[in-house]
């Protein structure tokens, strides 16, 4: 599930530098999370990686996530390059 | 055209070439040329791309003696991609050569049609005499003809140095190998080129041919500083450690001081247009501010726009006269000033931008490597949809450095000293950081 993923990673983002983590759920704004513009770019990238995807990549995105939620169905809604 | 016969020192030199368990004398390496290569006097310009060692010095010899010009290929260049090499250069002989432990070194000589080129003779160059050309493992290698004049300016001569081991941990065809090539053959003294860069073989070099002089490139020696017995007595023998090829940062060199006390250390900053440009000696990274704008140095110095300048007085190689009307050639190295101090920060072409931000790799390693279970890193951008780059940094711990402490400590540590978008969002840890065929820390992604 790419939920899952992505509030691990989110998780691991902050625990590396010994921060805490808030409790995340899919309507937490992205914003809330404590990451900053390029700890989600570093989040994306380290999705490519476990995922195998990058929904920012292609160029077709028209409205940006503010939430987790959202996020997570960008996600979903991507296909894997065949 | 004029050709000055033999440089500045046409006498044989004396040298013996170290390697593996062999020794060549100037004999032996002069025979090598005159018995496997005797139609390359012939060659209007020699190309040559043989493994580092006695061969390498053998053309060289013969090259000065005979005075005819010779350019060195990097060993490594595929063969087609050689051949193509010494067309556009226009050499009408290649010699080339390979490893073969057990048998007397042999050249493979190549006849070359003769074409008219661009790069040889070089417009309004007088002495071409050695062409330098960089590795080229990205685009075009750049080319540039040097005159045995200039190259010797930058070669200590000294009765004293005939007794002196020269161990080059560079490769022989750059600038900093050849360097210590020409020590070797200028003051007929001993050459030791090892088989490879790798830590055993260094190792083992070093405890056979005790060395005096030993020249390498940071990255090589932060990691010959991880493997090395600290104990070796052979290391006692070295007299004088040069580093050069890369940036020296206060890391290595305070490492280096404390594994070699007895050692002279010496980082040397040399362009490939340029030449050797200075050397550093007092321990510290950088060098005195106090040398810019000085026009009583032998190559002044300035900047601009945050970039080091050059300008070497005198014979000057290909590159330079080509380009500089008034001698100033700038080197794409970044520098900053602090007190009265001038540090690297790192190369024009390496910078990243990070969400419209640049950021120096070097001084986010330079950061990084104040960490004490830090033993190197390196930092790089990874392609990055959202922020043009994600910065990166590759560290190689201490033993016994725990990884999510480390990590955590880097962070802090980054947050704590550089602005946001120069602190590393990835961390990743290596046991070894990837060099270039040339000895130097690759900043980019493989």
């Amino acid at each position: 599930m790419a939920y899952e993923t992505i509030i691990n990673t989110m998780a691991e983002i902050l625990a590396e530098r010994g921060d805490k983590c808030p409790p995340l759920n899919p309507q937490t704004r992205i914003s809330d999370t404590g990451l900053d513009s390029l700890d989600v770019a570093s989040l994306v990238v380290r999705l490519q990686s476990s995922l195998g995807l990058d929904p920012f990549a292609d160029g077709t995105l028209t409205s940006f996530p503010q939430t987790i939620g959202e996020l997570s169905h960008l996600y979903e809604g991507a296909r894997r390059p065949s | 055209m004029s050709r000055e016969v033999g440089g500045p020192t046409s006498q044989v030199s004396n040298i013996s070439v170290c390697q593996d368990d062999r020794v060549f004398d100037s004999t032996q390496l002069l025979n090598i040329f005159s018995a496997t290569a005797h139609d390359a006097y012939a060659a209007n310009a020699l190309g040559v791309c043989v493994p580092d060692g006695p061969l390498t010095i053998s053309a060289l010899m013969a090259a000065r003696a005979a005075g005819f010009p010779i350019a060195l290929v990097p060993y490594g260049v595929s063969r087609p991609r050689v051949l193509e090499l010494a067309c556009e250069i226009g050499c009408s002989r290649l010699l080339l050569g390979s490893f073969e432990p057990k048998r007397s070194p042999r050249f493979d000589v190549q006849v070359l049609p003769r074409t008219a080129t661009k790069a040889y003779p070089p417009k309004g160059y007088c002495n071409p005499s050695l062409l330098v050309l960089t590795s080229g493992t990205e685009g075009k290698p750049k080319m540039v003809w040097h005159s045995w004049l200039s190259l010797a300016e930058s070669v200590l001569v000294r009765p004293e140095l005939r007794s002196a081991r020269w161990m080059a941990l560079h490769p022989l065809t750059g600038f900093a190998g050849l360097n210590t090539a020409l020590h070797a053959i200028m003051n007929q003294s001993t050459l030791i080129v090892p088989s490879a860069l790798s830590a055993r073989v260094v190792e083992d070099h070093i405890v056979r041919w005790k060395p005096t002089h030993i020249s390498g490139t940071p990255t090589l020696w932060k990691n010959l500083l991880m493997s090395l017995p600290k104990g070796l007595s052979s290391l006692r023998d070295i007299q004088n450690l040069s580093l050069g090829g890369e940036i020296a940062d206060q890391s290595v060199l305070s490492a280096l001081r404390s594994f070699l006390p007895s050692a002279r250390i010496t980082h040397i900053y040399a362009t490939t247009e340029a030449g050797i440009c200075f050397s550093v000696s007092d321990g510290r990274a950088g060098f005195p501010r106090s040398w810019l704008e000085n026009p009583d140095r032998k190559v002044e110095l300035r900047v601009k726009d945050s970039q080091l300048l050059v300008r070497r007085r005198g014979e000057t190689s290909s590159a330079i006269l080509e380009r500089a009307n008034d001698g100033w050639w700038p080197t794409g190295d970044l520098v900053r000033l602090e007190g009265d101090r001038v540090h690297f920060v790192g190369r024009q072409s390496e910078v990243v931008s990070v969400g419209g931000a640049k950021v120096s790799p070097v001084e986010v390693e330079a950061c990084l490597a104040e960490i004490p279970g830090i033993h190197a890193a390196r930092v790089f951008g990874r392609k990055s949809s959202l922020a043009g780059s994600v910065l990166v940094a590759q560290l190689v711990l201490a033993p016994q450095s725990d990884q999510e402490l480390s990590r955590r400590q880097a962070l802090q540590h980054c947050r704590s000293r550089l602005p946001a978008f120069a602190v590393p969002r990835i961390i990743e840890f290596v046991a070894n950081l990837e060099a270039s065929p040339s000895g130097k820390l690759l900043r980019r992604e493989a």
